[in-house]
């Protein structure tokens, strides 16, 4: 697949669509949403930059190999449980801070967001490790 | 005391040319028991208390007796076995085992609490194996050694049973305690307990049927086989007997058991010894012989036959040693143990024949000796039995007799008569080789003249503590010729006339009894070879059929399994109430249940394995959906994500198996669908069992109350997924990491060589 | 408390994705799977030393009060569990350093391993019945990617048997929660316990006990649910196949014992005779199909279902000793089982072959390595005073005294044949010149887990004492439920 058409488009959809991503990743405490549909939709990005260009410069803009961001999804889910039990309470008890804005409103960020985040990452990591493997594997 | 238990076993470590030193160091051990008094009283240690396991040590007469045979004639061993196998390099793995061996037999004899004795009574029978096996080079050696260890396994493991069986009934597992419990005899477990502690007895001291395995133990080299399976292990079910008789004895079914069984191994062990002209086997079915007569004076029980029994014990040990040595002594020199071959040696083996010719009169009974002493109160015991004496005494004579001619073949006839050929080369082996025999031989005339001194006392303490009291016990050279000694003398000399007659016709009785022998004497090893082939075979058998390989059997079988328990359930348990209220059904989930039932018939009627993956990943998504109608899409897309992967790694699996093919035949397809059917009925009998609302449902209220305030989300579903229930989150998405490690090896890793380990 | 409870968890957890954050490089992540290993091992032991001193120890994730969020609970068994979970992977995690070839080194067996002590652990340490579910998802899925890592064919073959009869069983685990939730709507055992005892309904609950028993028995390889174990578990590397052998029918015995004591209650006649019949025909088939065997991995994994057989024995009687036996066998069963299998690699390493036919000679080359084989051979075939003897006198005095006398019997005569099959090990890979006259290569590294291993069986046998009583104390922990529920239920705010 190699239209200019689709090269220039993807670029330019990979920003628009990692963005989306995020986005529904924050989002989905309080609508749907959450951090395996957001990690999906990055994946997806992932993927169609793939098709477009080639597996390799995907492996290079993610510059950790797929399963290292899996990994670091791990981790991050992981300390997520932590800062509660410096409190002496038990694992994955959640720690919220009230940020106040300039404008007045408020938004609530807790560890449950950096959890989700994790598993965001872990979904990236997982998805494009297989996808990306298997796309390589046809092309041999 | 304990530090001397355990010590030889610590001697592990043994240098080479170490015999000699560890010989003097056990020699130390047996004159350390030899100044240590015996008291009744148990030295007890506790070792698991919670188990009822204590390490009492009894030191009475019976344990000093049996500990100075284990030690004395132990030290005597290691000396020889230094000259028997000079050089070779498994040496030390010899003197290792031996002690290993040395350790737990003295944990036998010496052990006062039952459970403490059974461990060291297993001990006994793993260093026999290994020690039956040491030329474990020839096949022969290793059935032999596994034929042993089976039969004393088994009876081992009756033992247990018995052993726990007394504990229970007796309340405890102390000899002591056991023989002062009240009113164990009437126990209700009495005879099983007793039953199986025969069998453990009886397989371990060769009785009839068990007793084919000491003949075959004689792979062992002569050293093993003149310590283990003559003078010390073999004894072990005696000694276990005697210890319990206390306890148990005095009843009909002790006498009745302990006297068949222990005289039919007297008969067949002292005839059979006649039928064989290996040295060594010959030797072992006189040593079967003899335990059995060990085991009848027991059975008698009078103090008269418990005083014998301690007083052949001790002789026996002391002469079959010998005779042991001495084969192998004349094996090591002219190279053949060959009864019938064996002649003319005296002259170039001088010290061995004068103490084979000291073992063996003492076998005979004659006087001076040990032997004769022993056998005059055997037949005094045999005289006084409470019941049968009349058949006691002439199975005894027609033993004593074959013993005097099995001495003769053994201990006189090779040294006798023209020199054979290979005599020219024959030489008197070095000190070690003739030490032991020599002394064992001493010892026999020695203790016969001094009637018993110095060790009488400890006979008669040896006899006390079989008999559950002290009791005089006469040791006398020449008990003079009134009464039943008269008689007993009258049946020694019908003893020397017929067992000279039996020596004189030892060829004749050979040849007669070829057909005889091999029916009478290895019937057993037969029944041996036929269950343990037997049992080998129907296991590969059973194994084939149960584990055959087919996927879709095992299938079936768990299906049914799972059927099968639960209709058994139901059959013990049958008010189940169901109910079909399912409330309002909605068009779309019609649709999507649809599309679940068609792609699971695809997949069953497809021919293609990729096409059934397919159409169950098909199903697999309405299920998805179905969740995401009724929980919340959050959870489905997880569902999707795993149920995906799922599908690729079997499709990568898959990839690597040969195509799909038809194997199955109608009638089993028909039987395949009838299992599921039913499979699948009971599973909607129980989700509409299932579907009862008795109890209140506070989860998700809680949830639902929760998880704006306390969890600041409106999305309830991810409030649960991210804290609510975050760990089975944290859960599933390491199971996604492990699945895409699994695609991505399952992609990448061909398979490179065949690797070893 | 809610750190060391946890830790068993996120260690392993932590080591896994530290791995993958090191995909690359072989060494680190060796290094990184033994130093995880030995940190699983002390965040056990300190576990262990809590719950030993207290009795209890519980979590709730999430400060979620029970039974609203997910609890973590140890009670004695548990730790337990755990404990002897971390001695495995830590044993294995050095082993594998001498034998795990560098391909399947490349493509993730480290962090799979660690993963699987995760499942593991957390399958032993929840308080949770979905948690559970997830925990043995965990290590479904670790375990079988391991099972197929390396791609060969026989491996395959045994993979997807594997993992299909596994799928059954989480497919039955997961349909019998749901019917379970459906009814009690509840997932925290403890509280599931107390709603069944108020539901009063005993049909149901046998059925829903017979579809956890089915489910569970899978994973346990009872008869006549085992046949995936001896399908698969000589298809892979040893260091794998020890780790399964250690540890995942374990699992499966552990939740047995749990949700059998835990949370069905009420019909408890039907429970004991199910696994008594249970009992007998998995340790009388295993043993028979070991000794047909000829290859030595085949001959040790028949084995592990015979002796999941004894470990039934203490559910089957239900008496403080019966389950003091088997949680005593479980200890020594997990320890003697794992070091038979890294024995019979280094045997295969140092003759070529784990065919049987094809080995011997290594008793007169390496009788250091015939020493460390015999130990747990003979504690295996219950030789005194090895650990297996004591599991297997503790079993037997119990059936004795609830008057089993089958059960008895076949366990008597099944200890005959385990002897018989570790005997034809012996004979033939030991004693018997090796058929090619060839001699056996040194095995270098592998020695050492080995010995250790050997070394702790020593330890339980002439240590019994204090192993004994805390099998009893566990044992009864698991009769008085109360205690449990208590701990777990009670709001700690």
């Amino acid at each position: 697949m190699n239209s200019l058409i689709l090269r220039t488009t993807t670029g330019f959809l990979l920003s628009l669509l990692v963005l989306f991503s995020v986005y529904l990743m924050l989002r989905g405490h309080n609508a749907p949403g959450g951090g395996f549909i957001g990690g999906l939709t990055a994946t997806a990005a992932l993927t169609l930059y793939a098709f477009a260009f080639d597996v390799a410069t995907v492996r290079k803009m993610l510059r950790l190999d797929p399963l290292s961001v899996a990994g670091l999804g791990l981790v991050l889910a992981l300390v997520s449980g932590l800062p509660g039990m410096l409190g002496g309470d038990a694992f994955l008890t959640s720690r919220w801070a009230l940020l106040a804005l300039p404008d007045g409103t408020e938004i609530h960020l807790g560890t449950p967001l950096l959890f989700d985040f994790g598993v965001y990452l872990v979904v990236i990591g997982v998805g494009c490790a297989v996808l990306l493997t298997m796309a390589e594997e046809r092309g041999e | 005391m304990v530090l001397a238990v355990i010590a030889p076993a610590l001697h592990r470590v043994a240098p080479e040319q170490a015999g000699r030193v560890l010989a003097l160091a056990v020699a130390a051990l047996f004159t350390l028991f030899a100044l240590t008094p015996h008291e009744a009283a148990p030295l007890v240690y506790a070792w698991a208390p919670s188990l009822d396991l204590h390490v009492s040590l009894l030191f009475d007469g019976l344990g000093k007796l049996m500990a100075l045979i284990v030690s004395g004639i132990g030290s005597l061993i290691l000396l020889y076995a230094n000259g028997y196998l000079h050089g070779d390099a498994r040496l030390p793995r010899l003197y290792a085992a031996l002690l290993a061996f040395m350790g737990a037999m003295l944990g036998v004899v010496l052990g006062g609490n039952l459970l403490f004795i059974f461990v060291c009574w297993e001990l006994t029978s793993v260093t026999s194996f290994i020690l039956i096996g040491f030329d474990h080079d020839r096949p022969a050696a290793r059935a032999a050694a596994l034929q042993a260890l089976l039969v004393t396994g088994a009876g081992g493991l009756c033992l247990l049973a018995g052993v726990i069986l007394l504990g229970v009934a007796g309340g405890s597992y102390e000899l002591v305690e056991l023989a002062a419990a009240p009113g164990l005899r009437e126990h209700g477990l009495y005879v099983p307990a007793l039953l199986l502690v025969l069998a453990g007895a009886f397989t371990k001291s060769a009785q009839v049927p068990f007793h084919f395995w000491l003949p075959g133990a004689m792979e062992a080299p002569t050293p093993i086989s003149a310590y283990l399976h003559s003078a010390t292990m073999v004894k072990a079910g005696v000694v276990l007997l005697a210890r319990l008789n206390p306890a148990l004895g005095g009843t009909e079914l002790w006498f009745g058991m302990l006297c068949g069984f222990g005289g039919a191994t007297m008969l067949v062990g002292n005839l059979g010894s006649l039928f064989q002209t290996d040295l060594k086997r010959v030797l072992a079915y006189s040593t079967v012989g003899m335990l059995g007569t060990l085991v009848l004076l027991i059975g008698i029980g009078t103090q008269a036959a418990l005083a014998a029994c301690v007083t052949m014990l001790l002789a026996h040990a002391l002469y079959k040693g010998a005779l042991f040595m001495v084969a192998g002594g004349v094996d090591h020199a002219v190279h053949t143990r060959d009864a019938t071959v064996l002649s003319g040696l005296g002259r170039a083996m001088p010290i061995t024949w004068a103490a084979a010719t000291l073992a063996a009169l003492s076998c005979m009974g004659v006087l001076p000796l040990l032997g004769f002493i022993a056998k005059e109160k055997s037949y005094v015991a045999a005289l006084g039995a409470p019941e049968l004496a009349p058949w006691i005494v002439a199975a005894s004579l027609a033993a004593n007799a074959a013993a005097f001619a099995m001495a003769a073949i053994v201990g006189v006839r090779p040294f006798l008569g023209r020199p054979m050929e290979q005599s020219e080369h024959a030489h008197e082996g070095s000190f070690d080789l003739w030490l032991g025999p020599l002394l064992l031989g001493v010892c026999s005339l020695g203790l016969g003249v001094a009637a018993g001194w110095p060790f009488a006392g400890l006979l008669e303490a040896a006899a006390g503590s079989v008999y559950g009291s002290e009791f005089e016990v006469a040791l006398k050279l020449w008990a003079g010729t009134e009464g039943v000694y008269g008689q007993a003398l009258l049946l020694s000399g019908a003893t020397v006339a017929i067992g000279a007659l039996l020596f004189a016709l030892r060829a004749p009785l050979r040849s007669l009894a070829g057909g005889l022998r091999f029916a009478a004497a290895l019937a057993p090893q037969r029944v041996y070879q036929l269950l343990y082939e037997g049992s080998l075979g129907a296991a590969a058998l059973l194994t084939r059929r149960v584990q055959n390989g087919l996927l879709n059997s095992y299938l079936r079988t768990v299906v049914l399994a799972l059927v099968g328990i639960s209709l058994w359930s139901l059959w013990r348990q049958p008010h189940l109430m169901v109910s079909f209220n399912v409330g309002e059904i909605r068009t779309y989930e019609i649709g999507i249940v649809a599309l679940i039932l068609v792609s699971c018939l695809v997949a069953v009627r497809s021919e293609s394995r990729m096409a059934a993956i397919v159409a169950l990943g098909v199903a697999g998504l309405g299920v998805t959906l179905l969740f995401a109608l009724f929980s919340g899409p959050d959870l489905a897309m997880t569902q999707i994500m795993v149920e995906t992967l799922t599908v690729l790694l079997f499709v990568l699996v898959f990839y690597h198996l040969p195509q799909y093919a038809r194997l199955s035949s109608s009638f089993e397809r028909v039987r395949d669908l009838l299992v599921s059917l039913i499979f699948g009925g009971l599973m909607t009998l129980l989700v509409l069992a299932s579907s009862t609302d008795i109890l209140d449902a506070p989860l998700s209220e809680f949830y639902a109350q929760n998880s704006l305030v306390k969890g600041h989300g409106r999305n309830v579903v991810n409030v649960i997924l991210v804290d609510f229930r975050a760990l089975d989150t944290l859960g599933e998405i390491t199971v996604l990491a492990a699945a895409a490690i699994g695609v991505v090896a399952m992609l990448r890793l061909k398979p490179a060589r065949k690797e070893g380990a | 408390m809610n750190l060391l409870l946890v830790a068993p968890i996120l260690v392993p957890l932590l080591t896994a994705a530290l791995c993958l954050l090191a995909w690359k490089s072989v060494r680190v992540q060796r290094w990184l799977g033994v130093a995880g290993s030995a940190a699983l091992l002390a965040s056990a032991l300190a576990l262990f030393a809590e719950v030993d001193g207290r009795g209890m120890a519980v979590s709730h994730a999430g400060e979620w009060a029970a039974p609203f969020g997910i609890t973590l609970a140890a009670d004695l068994l548990g730790a337990l569990m755990v404990v002897l979970g971390g001695i495995v992977g830590l044993m294995v995690a050095v082993y594998s350093l001498g034998s795990i070839d560098e391909g399947r080194e490349r493509f993730g067996f480290h962090p799979l391993v660690q993963i699987l002590l995760m499942g593991v652990c957390g399958a032993f340490l929840t308080g949770d019945l979905f948690n559970l579910y997830v925990w043995f998802e965990v290590l479904l899925m670790a375990s079988f990617v391991l099972t197929a890592l390396g791609g060969e064919r026989a491996q395959m073959e045994g993979a997807i048997k594997y993992v299909t009869l596994n799928l059954v069983s989480s497919a039955i685990f997961l349909a019998a929660l749901g019917l379970l939730y459906g009814l009690t709507h509840s997932l925290n055992m403890a509280d599931v316990s107390l709603r069944l005892a108020r539901l009063n309904y005993p049909a149901l609950e046998n059925l829903l006990a017979v579809l956890f028993f089915i489910a569970f028995g899978i994973k346990a390889a009872v008869f006549p649910l085992f046949f995936w174990l001896p399908a698969s578990y000589h298809t892979m590397p040893v260091a794998v196949s020890a780790l399964f052998a250690g540890l995942l029918t374990k699992v499966g015995v552990y939740a047995l014992i749990r949700v059998f004591t835990l949370v069905f209650r009420d019909d408890v006649e039907f429970i004991k005779e199910l696994m008594l019949v249970v009992a007998c025909l998995t340790m009388a088939v295993g043993v028979l199909g070991a000794v047909a065997q000829m290859e030595m991995r085949r001959i040790l994994s028949f084995h592990i279902v015979s002796q999941i057989g004894y470990m039934i024995i203490g559910l089957a009687l239900m008496t403080p000793l019966a389950l003091a036996g088997t949680v005593f066998y479980l200890a020594h069963h997990i320890i003697v089982k794992t070091n038979l299998f890294l024995v019979s690699g280094a045997v295969a390493r140092a003759t070529g072959s784990f065919e049987l036919k094809k080995s011997g000679g290594l008793y007169a080359a390496q009788p250091g390595l015939a020493l460390l084989f015999l130990i747990p051979a003979l504690s295996l075939a219950g030789i005194p005073p090895l650990s297996g003897f004591w599991g297997k006198y503790i079993l037997v005095k119990a059936g004795l005294e609830s008057g089993q006398v089958v059960l008895v019997v076949v366990a008597l005569a099944v200890s005959v044949f385990t002897m018989i099959s570790m005997m034809k090990i012996w004979s033939e890979a030991f004693w018997k010149p090796h058929p090619l006259g060839l001699t056996p290569a040194p095995v270098g590294l592998l020695n050492g887990p080995i010995a250790a291993m050997a070394a702790m069986t020593l330890a339980i046998g002439f240590g019994v004492e204090p192993v004994m009583q805390l099998a009893e104390r566990s044992a009864q922990q698991l009769l008085e439920p109360q205690t449990y529920i208590r701990a777990v239920l009670e709001a700690r705010r």
